[in-house]
């Protein structure tokens, strides 16, 4: 009895051994969410002082007024005033280079800021609209392509355009506009975007395909020279909604 | 191994018999509930400083100085905490701009971050621009999917670290997102994606098993879900078995509170994920209890089996 006792013991502890050996200590027995939100607090002085130095230098540069905005400007799908705006801009000096360029395309997703707040435009509220080093770019596609960035544009919810329209239809665009005519899948035309979906950026693979003239100009710039452009003529920017997206009915 | 396992789990649900109590073993498992305080980021965009007071809706928000003063009054509390974020640290505002990436990393490393991974975004000055601010981080960057070889990043990040609070080992490693068709070509270069969920698996098991991490944490900037069959943190979660804690990012997604789900062989598993901006800080607190606790009763049921008595 004592030494079937002993074995039994014996045993336990080998196993134990074993088990212990390939495992873990603990395990999770509880948890509990608290994630806070970061405000309301007195901030700590040493990473103010760490950002003093940065701050102070890019103060200077980012509060420069560069214009104005009568309302509020804010980011939306599938049509929205902020991406309205930078299409246009994109559209007006992408012509400045080459008149005959025929519309504009802006990815959604580029738009970095939810909302332009209406009154004083600093320069730094540009940087935020378009952190990236994007360049402007022109490409030239046939209508067929075309057709084809408008469904990719159409699957995605709705990016921002000028100089034509589309509506979205079972995540397919429809009724495809430029100017005021139908899409020609023979046409060529000629498109102010980004180098980066120009370069098959957010998915845009087919379009390295089409041919790209560079313009070295960052899309950040030709935002900030268009609101500049409208101070200049004492004219606020105002952007609005005109149906050049639209989910279908 | 694994036969093994089976077979005392098999035996302990045939055997059936609880434990008799009062072993010495008990002792062996030491202090019998411990706790962690995780806090994390995710996105945080170069927001340096709080939204300005513009009556926008974040106004006032955010900001690493007003960040750092909770962290630290939580470390005042909590003797255990880990600090992590799931990347996207750099662009969004014009100091990424002007400084490429140096105050955001200066300030991770005062606000003592244990580890970080990177997201699409940190490419946005190149891999050399990721490299080079480098120097100034005191922690590590987890990259367990990214092959860096012939690339300025190439020994500089880790697939995974293990760190030791209070008693409890903590595995983490760090996913990252395909960067073809998110991010320019010049700007990742030799830079080569691996499939996540693979690598995750291997991972994570390894931490479990030969490190014996009583945790793991997976950082991630895979995203938290999409409405095609893309990768996301949820399908991460669904295909694997060994990570406890899945800190997202990407989709810059509020969850008020960590999801819950189940992994591959039924356990929980939370995804948390706080946004974006810095204008929440994500905090979950654990509670651990001894797992040797839970093998003595398999054990014990060993005994009382067939081959046992024989013996």
């Amino acid at each position: 009895m004592l030494s079937s006792l002993k074995s039994l013991r014996y045993l336990i502890y080998v196993l134990l051994l074993v088990t212990a050996s390939c495992s873990h200590s603990y395990q999770v027995t509880k948890h509990t969410p608290g994630s806070v939100k970061v405000k309301d607090v007195s901030p700590d002085s040493s990473l103010n002082s760490l950002i003093k130095p940065f701050k102070d230098q890019l103060d200077v540069k980012m509060s420069e007024l560069i214009g104005r905005a009568d309302t509020t400007l804010t980011k939306k799908q599938p049509e929205s005033t902020l991406g309205n705006f930078m299409a246009d801009a994109q559209l007006q000096a992408a012509r400045k280079i080459d008149p005959l360029v025929n519309i504009s395309v802006a990815n959604y997703g580029g738009i970095r800021i939810s909302y332009l707040t209406g009154g004083d435009i600093k320069l730094r509220n540009m940087y935020e609209l378009m952190p990236f080093d994007n360049m402007l770019t022109i490409i030239e596609v046939p209508g067929n392509l075309l057709h084809k960035l408008c469904d990719h544009m159409a699957g995605l919810g709705g990016w921002p355009v000028s100089g034509m329209s589309y509506i979205i239809k079972d995540k397919k665009a429809i009724n495809i506009l430029v100017g005021d005519k139908q899409l020609n899948e023979q046409a060529n035309y000629k498109v102010a975007i980004s180098d980066y979906v120009a370069n098959g950026g957010d998915n845009c693979d087919f379009l390295k395909t089409a041919t790209q003239r560079a313009t070295n100009i960052l899309i950040r710039d030709v935002l900030i020279s268009y609101v500049r452009d409208l101070t200049a003529q004492q004219k606020p920017l105002r952007s609005s909604l005109e149906n050049r997206v639209q989910y279908a009915q | 191994m694994l036969n093994r396992r089976t077979f005392i789990k098999k035996a302990a649900i045939g055997g059936g018999l609880a434990l008799a109590g009062g072993f010495p073993f008990e002792s062996l498992a030491g202090e019998r509930t411990k706790k962690l305080t995780i806090l994390h980021t995710n996105d945080v965009h170069s927001r340096l400083e709080p939204f300005p007071m513009d009556g926008g809706r974040n106004e006032g928000q955010g900001g690493v100085a007003a960040r750092a003063a909770i962290i630290s009054a939580i470390r005042k509390e909590q003797e255990n905490v880990l600090l992590l974020d799931a990347g996207d640290i750099f662009q969004g505002t014009p100091y990424f701009n002007m400084y490429k990436g140096e105050p955001e990393i200066k300030a991770l490393s005062m606000m003592g971050y244990d580890a970080v991974t990177m997201g699409n975004h940190d490419f946005d000055a190149g891999v050399e621009g990721f490299a080079r601010q480098l120097p100034h981080a005191n922690f590590p960057v987890l990259t367990a999917n990214y092959d860096f070889t012939n690339t300025p990043l190439e020994g500089k990040t880790i697939p995974f670290t293990t760190i030791k609070r209070g008693g409890l080992k903590i595995g983490i490693f760090g996913l990252g997102v395909e960067l073809k068709g998110l991010v320019s070509d010049n700007y990742f270069g030799n830079t080569k994606y691996n499939d996540p969920i693979p690598i995750a698996r291997r991972i994570s098991e390894q931490l479990k098993r030969q490190e014996k991490c009583d945790m793991v944490i997976c950082l991630s900037h895979l995203g938290y879900e999409y409405d095609n069959n893309k990768v996301s943190d949820k399908v991460l979660a669904a295909e694997t078995e060994h990570i406890d804690l899945i800190i997202g990012g990407h989709t810059h997604t509020f969850l008020d509170v960590p999801t819950s789900l189940k992994n591959k062989a039924g356990r929980e598993i939370l995804i948390n994920q706080v946004g974006w901006a810095g204008l929440r800080l994500g905090r979950i607190d654990y509670e651990f209890g001894s797992r040797k606790t839970s093998k003595i009763s398999s054990a014990q049921s060993v005994i009382v089996s067939k081959q046992t008595r024989v013996g």
